[in-house]
């Protein structure tokens, strides 16, 4: 028994320790204790033994703390510019989920959207494409979404599975679409920049969005009683008013004219001219729409620009270069802000709520990451990654089964963990292994660099992690919509009407989550779609 | 026993005061950014601040950016505790769900343990770093930012030391659940806030005008005993 012990303390335990941190940890997360804590214990706990044991110095946990804290340029989390987005884009989502922005816009979609089967649920989705690309967050979106558009499709005899199902995959491109609170962690641990990411992830999202959308009107097609068309008279609309277009459409003219000549004319050159006149036109949609009232014209107006306006400020500014995507993050803030001003819901407790949801939201994020990072610098300091890297050399596979294999980890564990713990833990211990295969997916990425030419592998590497970091995004999704633990529909049976069972919300996921799927084999075999846009953008 | 929850009260109005206060810092943090964004663009604010850097030595742009992530730091670091408190924190249910709510008590108080050991250490670690920044007199890397890096790195032992007192709290507060007379038990019972039956999210509807607000928020039957 002696021997045993000494074997196993001495050897064993010595050589094996990350394994067992593993081990450990998967305990105590299903113990159902806070995620942040368990991986906090195990790595205290493994610390502590692997000190004993003589494999590291305790004082390797003061690493943790210089870990979380930053300041060399790589991912802490306190002394970094990259991460203060995170608050900003909670606020921003949070903010929107008070503004009636979505609101306006189903209302509009559905009306336009009438005539087409299952024209409900396609505005379900192109509803929550655009949501998507102002906000970052999907458990706002998930709420906001589900208590706006699940009576009306219920009322309208809609299955309930395809209702809940297109609900819960419509909002959850929201962290997928930039932008995303996902992406900015993942270019954070990734050390890669947030703006690419950023743009990397508009095709891959839209290949997603419009995959539910043609699966939506297949299905309606085929099965019109899954989905009932709305009647003709359902919604009254006066006529628009012929003045106020006209009005409209020479305010944009005018504003693009004018701010096309003084552009063109060199006047005053630091003022941004085109913005100005952006700004112009979104403020006259936005008095022109209040006074046309409960029109087409008047619905369009104030259902398309406050998401364009967004838009623009977030990722314009971004792709333009106007600002960091910290920066456009705060000024998405504050344009929400303002949205929420115009459609006069900003009042005091609204602000007051929202602070404290984003605090909350932020510190939940956060103490995950706290969490995480001494998980991994313990694991780390017990060569846990030579560990994890002699067990894939172990297993012979060639690059690409190993990449299936990866995702297969990553979907997996899905069903378990939230995107959270799966892009703070794996990501980090993936990453390596990824950029070590680098050279046999240049082929695939339709580059070709020359074994000797060190920075042309650098940024081969790049270009693979970038690839990489997409795949598991779009391969996250998944995580949201899987039983029995998926963000998106725990916070859609929090809200639902109490007639849709438990059982008809996973049967509805089903398809969507085969879809995303499709959506990730799409992106593995067509690499460009990611890469493709950022060089193009970004040059 | 009647001490401990009492203490455990006092504990966390202390504990949430902080983190709600902090909360509202995402305010200023957006006008902060808002306000860097704009006069970077603007001319004269840029020559402007180009001579307080020659004149003064500090340069408004960098300390803005400083002040981004300092704010940044603040605001996640003191509602961890709080997160805690409001039980916003992740958690994997999938078999707590299965056990009573004594059961799920005693997991709690476990995990609590082993969570405290961990915040202990980072706290002692963490005041060791702000230690050496204070000893080593550390300001800002580009020179004409915020200087006295330490009082910022002070808040990651606030932050784990509130996150430490909010642990702690729901402990004692575990512990009078479990042992307690019957009426401190059940008033324990009603506060504590990570049973899985306990329904997270408030029943919310939808007012006609879109306004949204939370229904009937049931007052649920203590069960699991």
């Amino acid at each position: 028994m002696a021997e045993f012990w000494e074997w196993f303390l001495d050897d064993h335990l010595y050589e094996y320790i990350g394994a067992y941190m593993f081990l450990f940890l998967a305990l105590s997360l299903f113990s159902g204790i806070p995620v942040a804590f368990a991986l906090g214990g195990v790595s205290v706990i493994s610390a502590a033994v692997a000190a004993y044991i003589g494999a590291i110095n305790f004082q390797e946990f003061f690493n943790s703390v210089n870990r979380l804290w930053g300041g060399d340029g790589q991912s802490g989390a306190v002394q970094n510019p990259i991460l203060v987005a995170i608050p900003c884009f909670v606020f921003m989502g949070t903010m929107l989920e008070k503004s009636n922005v979505a609101a306006h816009l189903l209302h509009i979609l559905q009306i336009m959207l009438k005539r087409v089967p299952g024209g409900l649920a396609l505005s379900v989705t192109v509803m929550g494409t655009i949501m998507a690309a102002t906000t970052g967050i999907i458990g706002a979106s998930v709420v906001m979404m589900t208590l706006l558009a699940l009576p009306t499709m219920l009322k309208r005899g809609y299955n309930p599975s395809l209702a809940t199902g297109t609900i819960a995959a419509s909002a959850t491109l929201g962290i997928l679409i930039p932008p995303s609170i996902m992406l900015v962690l993942m270019a954070n641990l990734l050390v890669v920049s947030v703006g690419d990411l950023f743009i990397g992830a508009i095709l891959p999202g839209l290949v997603l969005s419009g995959l539910y959308f043609v699966y939506i009107l297949i299905i309606a097609s085929l099965r019109p009683n899954l989905a009932p068309p709305i009647d003709e008279d359902e919604i009254n609309l006066s006529p628009s008013d012929k003045g106020n277009i006209l009005k409209f459409l020479g305010i944009v003219v005018g504003s693009i004219v004018v701010a096309w000549a003084l552009l063109s004319a060199d006047f005053m050159p630091t003022v941004n001219w085109p913005l100005l006149a952006f700004l112009t036109i979104f403020a006259s949609a936005m008095i022109i729409g209040r006074k046309e009232g409960e029109t087409l014209f008047g619905g369009m107006l104030r259902g398309f620009f406050p998401p364009i306006f967004l838009i623009v400020m977030v990722l314009g500014s971004i792709f333009a270069g106007w600002a960091t995507p910290t920066e456009a993050a705060g000024v998405g803030a504050f344009g929400s802000m303002i949205l929420a001003w115009v459609n006069r819901t900003l009042t005091y407790e609204v602000l007051r709520e929202v602070c404290y949801r984003t605090g909350l939201t932020t510190a939940m994020i956060f103490l995950i990451f706290a969490g995480a990072t001494a998980f991994s610098s313990i694991f780390r300091a017990t060569y846990g990654e030579e560990l994890i890297i002699h067990f894939i050399e172990w297993l012979e596979l060639g690059p690409w089964p190993l990449l299936f294999l990866l995702m297969f980890v990553v979907f997996l564990l899905g069903f378990f963990f939230d995107f959270l713990e799966i892009t703070l833990i794996i990501l980090p211990v993936f990453h390596p292994v990824i950029v070590a295969l680098s050279p046999a997916f240049a082929p695939h990425l339709g580059l070709d660099p020359d074994p000797a030419n060190a920075q042309a592998a650098k940024e081969l590497a790049q270009q693979v992690t970038y690839w990489f970091a997409i795949l598991v995004a779009v391969n996250l999704q998944t995580s949201f919509l899987t039983p029995p633990f998926g963000f998106a529909l725990f916070y859609m049976k929090g809200v639902a009407p109490a007639s849709v069972k438990m059982q008809e919300i996973y049967m509805g996921i089903i398809p969507f989550v085969i879809l995303q799927l499709i959506g990730l084999a799409i992106v593995l075999e067509f690499p460009s779609l990611a890469l493709w846009l950022p060089k193009q953008v970004l040059g | 026993m009647e001490a401990l929850h009492k203490t455990s009260l006092a504990l966390e109005r202390f504990v949430v005061f902080i983190g709600k206060a902090a909360s509202w810092l995402i305010v200023p943090l957006v006008f902060i950014i808002m306000i860097d964004v704009i006069t970077r663009k603007i001319q004269w604010i840029k020559e402007l601040s180009a001579e307080i850097t020659v004149e003064y030595g500090f340069s408004i742009s960098f300390m803005a950016q400083d002040l981004e992530w300092h704010i940044h730091g603040v605001l996640l670091l003191l509602t961890f505790g709080y997160a805690y408190l409001y039980n916003a924190h992740v958690r994997v249910d999938i078999f707590r769900e299965l056990a009573g709510r004594r059961r799920q008590a005693w997991i709690e108080i476990i995990g609590l343990i082993f969570a405290m050991i961990f915040l202990f250490y980072m706290i002692k670690f963490a005041w060791d770093f702000t230690v050496a920044s204070y000893y080593q007199g550390e300001g800002s890397e580009s020179m004409v930012g915020l200087g006295n890096r330490f009082i910022i790195k002070s808040f990651l032992v606030w932050g784990f030391g509130l996150t430490f007192i909010a642990a702690f709290a729901m402990l004692l507060r575990s512990v009078v659940f479990l042992f307690g007379s019957q009426v401190l038990s059940r008033e324990a019972e009603n506060l504590i806030p990570y049973f899985t039956d306990k329904s997270v999210l408030p029943k919310l509807k939808m007012n006609p005008d879109g306004t949204v607000e939370a229904e009937g928020v049931e007052e649920f039957e203590g069960g699991g005993h």
